[in-house]
C-alpha cells in the first residue's frame, strides 16, 4: 500500500471573498466614484486605490459591522473624498462623467427623460447627489447606504426619500 | 442595533422606498408609483460605465492580487498619466506614519529599559562616586563649612550661623546593610575602618564575628562628615551587595537657634552682673550677685554643651553599617551548585519581571497618549472629509 502524504494547502479565504466581491461591485464602485468626482480619469485612480485598499485590509473585514459591500464602498468613499480634498487644494476640474451615459440612446423619450433628470441631478447638493449615486449607481440597499454614511437605517431611508423627491420636483420643473 | 435604528418611517416613505427598490429590481409596481419608478429607472440609466480599457486593466492587477505599484502602472496601461499619483514626499510620509505603532513602543521599551537601570533602586549597586583622596580625619571646628568637592549628595545644609542665611540644619542618621560573599567578611571589614578614615571619618564601634555557613557578620557604628556621607556610602556600597538603606534626617534649625538666643541672653546677664557686682556697695547685695553669677555661669556652660553636642550631630552622620554574608543559595559567593544555580533564576526571572512590570507602567500611559491621538486624528480627517464634500 502507497501512502500518498499531500501538504494541506493554505486557502487564504479573504482573498476568494474580495474576489468575488470585485466581480460583483467593480462598475459599482466606478459608478459612485464617478458620480461623487464627476471625472472619469480621477474615478478610475480612486477606484483602482479603493480595490488596493481592500486587498491591503481584506483580514481587517468584520462581518458584525455590516456587509462586504457597505465596508468596500466606505473604503471608495475615503477615497474618493481625500481626491476631493486634494483636488480643493488644486484646481477645480469640469465633471465629463454623465454625457456617454445615454450615448447609446435610440429612444427620442428617453433621452430627454435622461437630459431632465441629469439637469434636475445638477441642481442637487453634493450630499444628496451622493446618496443618488449610492442608491440608483451603486445599487446598495438602504442599511448598506446608512452603513456607507454612517448614520442610522432610518435615518438613510429618511435621507433618500427627501432627496428623491426633491429631484422630482426639479424634474417637474425642468419638464 | 441602536433605538435610531429601530424607529419605523412613516408609511407612506416606507411604501415609496420599497416601490423604488421594486423598479430597480425589475419587479411591477403598483400604479401610483408609477412616475416613481420612472425617475428611478431614469437615474439609474444616468450611471457612468467604465471604460473598457480600464476595466481590462483592472482585471490584470485585480488578477494578481493588486501588487503595490499600485496605479500608477494602471496609468501607464491606460495609456495616460496619473492625475492623482502622490509625490514620493507624500509617500514617504505614510510610510512614516504606519511605522509611528512601531516607533512608540521602541520608545516606550527604551523609557522602560532606562527606568530599570536607573541606579536610584534601592538594592542595586550605587554609581562610583570620586575616590577619596585619603586625608586622615583631622579634627574640626565647631560648624566648620562642609568640602566643597564633597557636597554633592550631601543633604547636610550649610551651617552657616554668622551669615544668617536661610540654609536648614539637618541632623542624619543613616543604616546601611551590604551582602558581602562569606570568606570575605573580615577583609570587608578591614576596608571599613580606611574607607571611614578616607573620608573623614572614623569608626566609633565595630563588632565582627564569624561562624559557619550563613553565619557570622559585621556591624559597625560610623561617624562621617555629613558632607561626606553620600560619597563614603557610595564606596561602601562597592564592597558588596546593597541590600537596604535608610537614611533619616532631622531639622534642628530650630532648636539651635533657640540655644544661640539663650546663650545670647545669658551673655548679656552674666556681663550686666559683673557691671552690678564691681558697683556694689553692700556685702549683702555683692553675696546676692554673686550667686546669680554663678547660676548664670553655670547655664551658660550647659547651653554651649548643649550647642556643641547639637553642631556636632549636624557636622557628623552616624552610619550604622552592617555586612551580612551572602546566603549561600543565592550564588552570590560564586559556588556552583544546584541550589545557587536556582536562586540565580529566580533571581533573574524576579529581574525580569520587574522589567516587565515598570515597562507596562511607562508603556501604558505613552499608549493612552497616541491612541488619543490617534482617535484625534481619525475624527479630523473625517470632518475634512466630509468638508470636501460639502465643497464640491
Amino acid at each position: 500500500m502507497t501512502l500518498t502524504l499531500l501538504a494541506p494547502q493554505r486557502v487564504d479565504a479573504p482573498k476568494q471573498r474580495l474576489e468575488r466581491l470585485y466581480g460583483e461591485c467593480r462598475d459599482d464602485v466606478y459608478a459612485y466614484v464617478a458620480s461623487l468626482l464627476g471625472d472619469r480619469s480621477l474615478a478610475e485612480d480612486v477606484t483602482a486605490l479603493a480595490f488596493e485598499r481592500a486587498f491591503r485590509r481584506r483580514r481587517l473585514f468584520n462581518s458584525r459591522r455590516g456587509s462586504e459591500r457597505a465596508w468596500l464602498f466606505g473604503i471608495a468613499r475615503n477615497a474618493a473624498l481625500d481626491e476631493l480634498r486634494r483636488r480643493r487644494r488644486s484646481t477645480a476640474l469640469v465633471g465629463d462623467v454623465p454625457t456617454d451615459a445615454w450615448e447609446s440612446s435610440e429612444e427620442v423619450e428617453g433621452v430627454l427623460r435622461r437630459v431632465t433628470a441629469r439637469a434636475a441631478l445638477a441642481g442637487l447638493t453634493p450630499r444628496e447627489r451622493e446618496l443618488i449615486a449610492l442608491k440608483f449607481h451603486a445599487g446598495l440597499s438602504n442599511p448598506d447606504i446608512a452603513r456607507v454614511l454612517g448614520v442610522s437605517e432610518s435615518n438613510a431611508g429618511t435621507l433618500l426619500h427627501r432627496t428623491i423627491t426633491k429631484l422630482r420636483r426639479a424634474c417637474d420643473d425642468q419638464a | 442595533m441602536t433605538r435610531l435604528e429601530k424607529t419605523r418611517l412613516p408609511a407612506e416613505v416606507e411604501r415609496e422606498l420599497r416601490a423604488i427598490d421594486a423598479a430597480l429590481g425589475g419587479e411591477s409596481v403598483a400604479a401610483e408609483h408609477l412616475p416613481l419608478a420612472e425617475l428611478a429607472l431614469t437615474t439609474q440609466a444616468l450611471r457612468p460605465l467604465p471604460s473598457d480599457e480600464f476595466v481590462q486593466a483592472l482585471d490584470a492587477r485585480a488578477a494578481q492580487g493588486f501588487g503595490r505599484e499600485r496605479h500608477e502602472a494602471l496609468a501607464q496601461d491606460s495609456g495616460r498619466g496619473s492625475s492623482s499619483a502622490r509625490p514620493e514626499g507624500r509617500r514617504r510620509a505614510k510610510k512614516l506614519r504606519s511605522a509611528l505603532p512601531a516607533l512608540a513602543l521602541g520608545l516606550a521599551v527604551l523609557v522602560a529599559v532606562a527606568v530599570a537601570v536607573s541606579p536610584s533602586r534601592s538594592g542595586g549597586r550605587r554609581v562610583a562616586q570620586p575616590a577619596p583622596t585619603g586625608t586622615a580625619a583631622a579634627p574640626r571646628g565647631p560648624l566648620e563649612k562642609a568640602p566643597a568637592e564633597a557636597t554633592a549628595g550631601a543633604s547636610v545644609a550649610a551651617p552657616a550661623f554668622g551669615a544668617g542665611a536661610p540654609a536648614r540644619l539637618l541632623e542624619r542618621t543613616s543604616t546601611l546593610e551590604i551582602g558581602v560573599a562569606q570568606d570575605s567578611i573580615q577583609s570587608a571589614a578591614q576596608r571599613v575602618f580606611t574607607l571611614a578614615s578616607a573620608f573623614g571619618g572614623y569608626v566609633k564601634q565595630s563588632n565582627v564575628s564569624s561562624g559557619g555557613s550563613g553565619q557570622g557578620g559585621a556591624t559597625f557604628d560610623v561617624r562621617l562628615p555629613s558632607a561626606n556621607l553620600a560619597a563614603a556610602i557610595a564606596a561602601l556600597s562597592h564592597l558588596g551587595h546593597v541590600r537596604s538603606e535608610n537614611d533619616t534626617t532631622n531639622d534642628v534649625t530650630d532648636q539651635l537657634g533657640s540655644l544661640r538666643r539663650a546663650l545670647g541672653g545669658l551673655q548679656a546677664e552674666r556681663s550686666s552682673l559683673l557691671r552690678q557686682l564691681a558697683a556694689a556697695s553692700e556685702a549683702q547685695q555683692a553675696a546676692t550677685l554673686k550667686a546669680r553669677l554663678h547660676f548664670v555661669e553655670a547655664r551658660i556652660s550647659q547651653v554651649q554643651g548643649a550647642l556643641r553636642a547639637l553642631t556636632a550631630r549636624v557636622e557628623d552622620t552616624s552610619l550604622a553599617l552592617s555586612l551580612t554574608p551572602e546566603s549561600s543559595s543565592g550564588g552570590a559567593s560564586g559556588d556552583l551548585t544546584p541550589g545557587a544555580a536556582a536562586g540565580d533564576a529566580a533571581r533573574i526571572l524576579d529581574a525580569a519581571l520587574a522589567v516587565l512590570v515598570i515597562g507596562a507602567a511607562a508603556a501604558l500611559p505613552l499608549a493612552v497618549i497616541i491612541l488619543a491621538g490617534w482617535i484625534a486624528v481619525a475624527l479630523l480627517r473625517r470632518r475634512l472629509r466630509e468638508q470636501a464634500l460639502d465643497a464640491s
